[in-house]
């Protein structure tokens, strides 16, 4: 296990090396910062004395070989436009996305399995075709229009919910969060939902196709001949091990629900990580991005390194091991 | 509804504490303030935030014309000296007085708010040699040479109390120490999210109608429709042109206009025989002969482009001020739309058949930009230019178009100084270390070069407005840039709110007003 662990751990920081080099190169020949910042009345002169203050006259290699050593010592450098630690700044907004990363999470698989059940049990019935159609449109319909028609609908045209922003938050264990709150949970609702739809999809099929071909298995035909009422094979037999491919592919998903809720995020103003890069982007805020894009690499690592440990957990069968696989 | 009639509350207020008619206003910003420091980097959403928290010597008023503000009047002793007369009674929000070590002291400041800095202010204050307190309400500056935008400098510089010059930006990022005596108070900041502000009861003006400001950040442009539409906030500003007239439309919301101060215009090569991007028939750029830059001109309808595309949301331009601007010129007319003289032109120049051209403009930054550029390229197309529209994020077309990789560029220019030096300056001037920082075209005239760096030295105010016109007049004869039009900023507030629209697009609270 701990050669296992040992493994992963190296892994992932090949990964880092890599990442960090492509991001930096790529930043480098994107263009200059500089010329985005600066006001348009600054002279050539104090453009140029911005330039080496940032350090951005130097070759790239140079600029890479510092950025490293001062990420070794956990300084990943100042944001030019918020003159603060860029990790400060990121690492400050994560709780909100976090917090709308895992609710999504939380309803796709409240919504997803029973739905996914529903439509595996009895595939051919109006209600399984219904589900089915639902999947569908929340497969295939672009995640910001659907936004923005929830937004018309529930806050503009019912005025049921706010449109936008994080509500009143609570702090527990100095981790600020919103949905304790009514008008905290008020706010979460729709971005949540909003994001969680396409999992939602996603797990219903994955679901259904789990239920579908574990109906027809011998143990549940032999489990059924034993008498065992329906509803125990359901959940003792058939859930248990539709389980196992929907943990895999959720652990990935969540890892994509945190750093790509960007689009969610823009939309609603949710006052997370996603949308921080995006104005990184736009003004070539390169500690920012490079900063953000670290994080990423870091929790998809360790997102896959816990999937890979409950996987384990509910299919006894299945051994860590060490060495690269 | 929070907001009551205006005269019904100065009544109850009379009886009641104030707290019992708690009056706050949300207010759904479009960019991001990035910084707590007013001092430490020049753009438009800082400087705007700044502006209700602090004050400056002067300040800009709704159409960027000097104010008094912390200084009651002014005289100038000789052509280098300014003495400032103080306001008395003045209060920092932290109870201390203000006087002139204070001006002093903020003055000093800038040069350590640059540090880390992506702009900084220190152009503003570089002309300036020595501040000097000669009593408490007095205060003596003194320049390096004649500097008539002295003034405008100043009323970009925040005064801070004096005990906070050496207080870095960090330590005003965590909050301490953003006090100024604006009319309101800072209260708290989260990055990119929110900021929240509360009144200041000892301000020196009128107090603000609000006892507590909160300003949310909507960077998408539908979300910040949303929000006003769902009544999360009481007022939006830069609503999206194509949601104008809807906005307008709907009864419970107000919208408010201004003709704004950021000219769009067109940059073209002028200095190099071969350009990448422009080539005529012989491979020679065709944009270094004034005739081709004329038909150009003349070949854009501009008063259409602002109708379609931007939603009636602009302002035909013929020069690099709007009208009512210090040194806007009655005599420089907007070109008129002449394809079939401008197709003379052309062909008077030695392009009958026109020439290869790929234009470039950014499509993230201004309202708009990509639909203005591909309206703009069929105009050339229409007068026989073979015109192809390339657009590019800003991140990436703003280096390359100071590298000078293209050939014809869109740009906007903020006419920050409230008069023409402050565009002319940067974008026409002969390109050198101190000068024409954003002059892409490399647009070159010794007599232009004269003209404006006369007026700079110019103190008596109707000489110096007879000089700005003059280099506008030669600038725009030669076509070193080509004026499209200017933006309007616009706003939309909740039935019963009223604000008047300002030039420079800031949104301040303290102006809005309860119907």
């Amino acid at each position: 296990m701990s050669s296992y662990l040992l493994s992963r751990a190296f892994q992932a920081v090949v990964t880092l090396f890599v990442m960090s080099v492509l991001v930096f190169v790529g930043l480098y020949l994107v263009g200059n910062p500089v010329d985005v910042l600066l006001s348009p009345s600054a002279t050539p002169a104090e453009r140029l004395e911005i330039i080496q203050s940032f350090g951005l006259d130097r070759p790239v290699w140079e600029q890479y070989f510092l950025f490293v050593s001062r990420a070794l010592t956990g300084d990943l450098g100042n944001s030019f436009v918020f003159n603060q630690p860029a990790l400060d700044l990121i690492l400050h907004r994560m709780p909100a996305t976090m917090e709308l990363a895992f609710t999504a999470l939380v309803m796709a698989l409240v919504i997803g399995i029973p739905l996914g059940i529903r439509a595996g049990l009895k595939p051919e019935g109006l209600i399984s075709k219904s589900i089915m159609t639902f999947s569908i449109l929340g497969f295939s319909l672009p995640t910001f229009w659907i936004g923005l028609i929830m937004i018309m609908v529930f806050s503009v045209q019912l005025g049921w919910l706010p449109a936008s922003g994080r509500g009143d938050t609570v702090s527990i264990l100095g981790v600020p969060l919103s949905f304790l709150t009514l008008d905290g949970l008020s706010h979460l609702i729709l971005p949540a939902f909003n994001l969680a739809l396409f999992k939602i999809s996603l797990v219903i099929r994955l679901t259904r196709a789990g239920v579908m071909e574990i109906m027809q298995l011998d143990f549940v035909r032999f489990a059924r001949a034993k008498g065992i009422p329906e509803s125990r094979i359901l959940r003792v037999h058939v859930l248990k091990n539709t389980l196992i491919p929907l943990i895999t592919v959720i652990g990935l998903e969540l890892g994509s629900l945190i750093a790509f809720a960007v689009v969610t995020e823009t939309i609603f103003a949710w006052p997370g990580m996603g949308k921080l890069i995006i104005d990184a982007i736009s003004v070539l805020d390169r500690p920012v991005i490079l900063a953000y894009l670290m994080i990423t690499v870091i929790m998809f690592s360790i997102i896959n390194l816990l999937v890979d440990i409950l996987y384990s957990l509910v299919d006894p069968r299945v051994r860590l091991e060490g060495g690269s696989r | 509804m929070k907001i009551l009639a205006t005269a019904a509350l100065a009544l109850s207020t009379a009886i009641l504490p104030a707290s019992v008619f708690a009056r706050d206003l949300t207010v759904g910003l479009s960019a991001s303030t990035t910084s707590m420091d007013p001092q430490f980097y020049v753009v438009g959403p800082n400087s705007a935030m700044a502006r209700n928290v602090f004050d400056g010597l002067v300040n800009q008023d709704a159409r960027q014309q000097i104010q008094p503000a912390l200084a009651e009047s002014w005289d100038r002793i000789d052509d280098t000296t300014w003495e400032f007369k103080l306001r008395a009674n003045v209060k920092f929000h932290d109870g201390s007085d203000f006087t002139a070590e204070d001006v002093a002291a903020s003055i000093k400041r800038v040069p350590l708010a640059a540090t880390n800095s992506p702009s900084s202010f220190t152009p503003y204050v570089k002309a300036i040699t020595a501040v000097e307190a000669v009593d408490p309400l007095t205060v003596r500056i003194k320049t390096d040479g004649p500097t008539p935008l002295l003034l405008n400098n100043l009323s970009r510089i925040a005064i801070l109390p004096a005990e906070q010059g050496e207080t870095p930006t960090e330590e005003m990022n965590k909050g301490n120490g953003v006090i100024g005596t604006g009319p309101f108070k800072f209260v708290s900041w989260t990055p990119d999210d929110n900021i929240v502000l509360a009144r200041n009861d000892d301000y020196w003006g009128e107090k603000a109608a609000w006892d507590k400001v909160t300003f949310r950040i909507f960077k998408n442009s539908s979300a910040r429709v949303a929000a006003i539409l769902s009544g999360d906030v009481d007022l939006i500003e830069n609503i999206p042109t194509a949601d104008t007239r809807r906005l307008e439309g709907t009864p419970s919301l107000n919208v408010v206009k201004a003709t704004g101060n950021r000219l769009m215009y067109l940059h073209m090569d002028q200095d190099r025989e071969e350009s990448p991007f422009a080539k005529g028939p012989d491979g020679r750029n065709p944009l270094v002969k004034k005739e081709v830059r004329r038909a150009l001109s003349l070949s854009l309808n501009r008063e259409a482009i602002v109708d379609r595309i931007m939603d009636g949301q602009g302002t035909p331009a013929g020069q690099v001020v709007p009208e009512g601007y210090f040194g806007y010129d009655d005599a420089l007319k907007v070109e008129a739309y002449d394809p079939e003289a401008a197709k003379k032109l052309l062909a008077d120049a030695g392009y009958p058949n026109g020439f290869d051209l790929t234009f470039h403009a950014s499509n993230d930054r201004y309202p708009n930009d990509s639909k203005v550029a591909q309206a703009v390229g069929q105009f050339f197309s229409r007068i026989g230019v073979n015109t192809a529209v390339e657009t590019l994020p800003g991140s990436v077309y703003f280096s390359r178009a100071s590298a000078r990789e293209f050939s014809f560029i869109m740009g906007g220019a903020a006419v920050e100084t409230g008069e023409p030096s402050g565009v002319l300056g940067p974008l026409l001037e002969t390109y050198g270390p101190n000068a024409g920082q954003g002059n892409r075209g490399r647009y070159s005239n010794p007599e232009f070069d004269a003209t404006l760096d006369k007026a700079r030295k110019t103190l008596d105010d109707g000489e110096r407005e007879t000089l700005l016109k003059k280099a506008t007049e030669i600038a725009m004869d030669d076509l070193g840039i080509i004026p499209l039009f200017f933006l309007n900023y616009t706003w939309a507030a909740k039935q019963g709110l009223s604000y008047e629209g300002r030039s420079d697009g800031y949104t301040l609270p303290y102006y809005v007003t309860a119907q």
